[in-house]
């Protein structure tokens, strides 16, 4: 990895604190995607969660939980990459993947935010639920991981893991005058690269990986929780819904990973730093991970065609060949066409970084599609009385709503990005100085 | 002194989260509405202020200067 | 100990959904929230062709999955064997709908006054009944109730929260009978102590064969049936309804 010495003079790195035409175009257009979203959302609240397609379960033939639900475990799930890499660089030492950490930090951060917006937008009183899931939440409601460990433990943890991995840079951007020296100043919080800084820094981290890798688990396993101890649909009840929602957040947070890492090398003319070197890992470990979820998919196709109880067989074939089959399979088909790809790669030991953003574009399609058909069925026809089938079909509204969602975490992201690089600055032996 | 704050802050998170935790609704099949109340008001409220003082502790730790130093050597 | 329970006769029951009706104007509920429903069914094929009915309130579990999961415990079980909904604190989430195995929960998709099946206020309605519509302004529905002196009675109480049957706890606390169960013209629908061997509800029970819905998921339910079978894979619905906000 190139050591980047930053002279006194030069600008900050990584177009940090300069406004670009082609950056104020995206601000502008992420900004009127979130505008969308915060009039669409606007109309939910005050018509009512009417205006979404959304219905009961039963006499109303509907699905009460619908896209809102999907994203919300998507938005979790993606968040998995963050923690995730920046955790395993610390614990295994895995000094090549250094580069991303950061940014995958950033996007558990912020898709833990999206996943939170995400979960208020579907909810009918979201002023309510803040206060009252503070003052009542009960332990016993598989929710209470959601809300307590994912949304809150876990993105306090990743706060602190930005901001404790973010202290060299700061530090180092701290020394060039300009509108942003304050900022720099305060993160940096004092950091002067003193050998014992360095080793105190070392230290703290690892032990935060190594308290962050198991609070991972629990708490993507906690969201499979939801619909894993639910005996009441057809579907859902099965041991495998939390491992399963551990690998597939793994699966989505590394693809999402890796189209953010390709866009950045493109658009910041970081060849040098995320090198082919990082895309061939997290390519590698991209593969791990889909082909341990296609492995559960084979096991959960097996368990519910086998000899299933009445109602799960009924949900498989709604499933495998009824009505989410058009979903279920292109998800599948996606998730094996990514895998081949980052397999003959790997045993070719030759790396094209299009096919693995092609790839990663995939497995994120099927995680999209996966969430879908994990969350609809059941609730449309896993009724285990004799109820009519349900339907389900989104509305602009939650079309628009989910628009919001994302153009602001994009929107965040673009933002960050120019007040702090989103690249490791100073590497592993570059000076702080003084 | 830096050991003492992040001892400090994860004996402080641990006892909150594990006391938000016991003071929350008691786990079990619900026969009355004990089940549905908090023990004490606002008790998750405690857990989740716990597990952030855990992971504060590491915060103290990377940001409070040794002891023995005078704060700007 | 008094523990309030539904003995639910199939014999008798003879399809014709008063019961819904007197549901829906005991509790005000909008527009497509049927706390009660009657499932028409009707099984073999033409000419040995069977109907049969099958009322379903809440069947107010002892071991409720929607108690369970609720987050906030807006759903809770009373001592007295009610499963009640706290419009006050419920942040409308439905994961008690989901989480139901038998679909009795309904969510206030929009503002309940513009869910009503009549508007009162429109002047053609309100000259031939002096303004006695849907929804009545009944003081009982809005009142605290139970020694948790929450509001859990009565259905369109307020937009975004979830609200089903109650066996209409604001009758029951001042000594009367839920409104289904006073309205069915046969007495198929039984309702009381199940505790007190001696009641009603109890000697109805002992009477005949009895089942609950869906018993093998654990849930316990406090409304049982007599006299008839639980549904087959072979009960289609007909007349299924298909309610619409």
């Amino acid at each position: 990895m190139a050591a980047h010495r930053i002279a006194r003079a030069q600008p900050l790195p990584f177009g940090v604190g300069r406004i670009t035409p082609g950056w104020s175009m995206i601000v502008a257009i992420l900004l009127a995607g979130v505008l969308v979203g915060a009039f669409a959302y606007a109309l939910q609240y005050t018509e009512g969660e009417v205006v979404t397609g959304m219905r009961d379960i039963g006499t109303m033939g509907g699905a009460p939980w619908g896209l809102y639900i999907a994203f919300v475990v998507y938005f979790v799930g993606v968040s998995f990459a963050g923690i995730a890499v920046a955790a395993i660089v610390r614990v295994l030492d895995l000094e090549r993947l250094r580069p991303v950490a950061r940014m995958g930090e950033l996007l558990a951060v912020i898709s833990l935010v999206l996943g939170a917006l995400s979960i208020l937008a579907d909810v009918g009183q979201p002023l309510r639920a803040i206060v009252n899931l503070l003052r009542y939440a009960r332990p016993q409601s598989p929710f209470f991981g959601t809300f307590t460990l994912v949304i809150s433990g876990y993105l306090f943890a990743s706060l602190v893991y930005l901001f404790l991995e973010g202290r060299r840079d700061a530090a180092i951007l701290a020394r060039t005058p300009g509108r942003l020296q304050w900022l720099h100043r305060l993160w940096a919080s004092g950091y002067r690269d003193t050998p014992a800084e360095r080793e105190r820094h070392e230290r703290a981290s690892y032990w935060l990986a190594l308290a962050i890798l198991p609070l991972l688990v629990t708490a993507h396993s906690t969201l499979g929780f939801v619909f894993g101890l639910q005996a009441g649909r057809g579907g859902w009840f099965s041991t495998l819904q939390a491992p399963g929602f551990v690998v597939l957040a793994g699966v989505s947070g590394l693809g999402n990973l890796i189209v953010l890492a390709a866009i950045l090398r493109w658009a910041l003319r970081a060849k040098q730093v995320l090198d082919d070197t990082v895309f061939r890992w997290l390519a590698n470990f991209l593969l791990a991970l889909t082909i341990v979820y296609l492995y559960f998919l084979l096991v959960d196709w097996l368990t519910s065609t086998y000899a299933a109880p009445a109602a799960d067989a009924r949900l498989a074939a709604v499933v495998y060949t009824g009505e989410y089959a058009p979903v279920f399979w292109t998800s599948v088909a996606a998730l094996v066409a990514a895998a081949a790809l980052l397999f003959g790669q790997f045993a070719r030991r030759r790396y094209s970084l299009a096919l693995v953003v092609v790839a990663a574009v995939l497995v994120n399609v099927a995680a999209v599609g996966k969430r879908v058909v994990l969350v609809l069925p059941s609730q449309t026809h896993g009724a285990l009385l004799p109820y009519v089938p349900g339907t389900y079909e989104p509305t602009l509204v939650e079309y628009g709503v989910l628009l919001g969602i994302f153009s602001l975490g994009a929107l965040l992201l673009t933002l960050f990005m120019k007040v702090f690089p989103i690249l490791e600055v100073g590497g592993h032996h570059a000076e702080v100085g003084s | 002194m830096r050991q003492t704050v992040v001892a400090a802050c994860l004996l402080l998170g641990a006892a909150l989260a594990a006391s938000g935790f016991t003071f929350a609704a008691p786990v079990g099949a619900p026969t009355s509405s004990i089940f549905s109340e908090p023990r004490v008001e606002f008790a998750p409220g405690l857990f989740i202020l716990g597990v952030v003082f855990a992971f504060l502790s590491a915060v103290a730790y990377e940001l409070i200067p040794d002891g023995e130093r005078p704060p700007d050597g | 100990m008094t523990r309030y329970g539904m003995v639910i006769d199939l014999d008798r029951c003879t399809g014709c959904r008063a019961c819904m009706v007197a549901c829906k104007v005991e509790n005000n509920t909008p527009v497509a929230n049927l706390w009660m429903y009657v499932f028409r069914f009707e099984e073999g094929t033409y000419p040995d062709v069977r109907v049969n009915f099958m009322p379903r309130p809440c069947m107010h579990c002892d071991n409720a999955p929607c108690v369970k999961v609720c987050p906030v415990g807006a759903r809770f079980k009373r001592a007295d064997g009610l499963v009640a909904t706290d419009y006050e604190r419920c942040i409308g989430c439905r994961y008690c709908e989901v989480a139901c195995p038998y679909g009795v929960n309904f969510f206030n998709w929009k503002e309940p006054a513009k869910s009503q099946y009549l508007d009162g206020k429109d002047a053609t309605v309100a000259s031939v009944t002096g303004g006695a519509v849907p929804p009545y302004d009944n003081p009982d529905l809005d009142a605290p109730y139970g020694t948790e002196r929450r509001r859990i009675a009565g259905g369109g109480q307020l937009k975004g929260v979830v609200e089903k049957c109650t066996f209409c706890v604001q009758r029951v606390e001042a000594g009367r009978l839920p409104a289904c169960v006073t309205s069915c013209p046969v007495q198929a629908l039984v309702f009381g102590d199940l505790d007190d061997p001696k009641s009603a509800a109890s000697q109805r029970l002992e009477s005949k064969r009895s089942f609950r819905l869906l018993e093998e998921l654990g849930t316990r339910p406090r409304v049982h049936y007599v006299g008839g079978r639980p549904p087959t894979a072979e009960s289609r619905q007909i007349e299924a309804v298909r309610a619409k906000v």
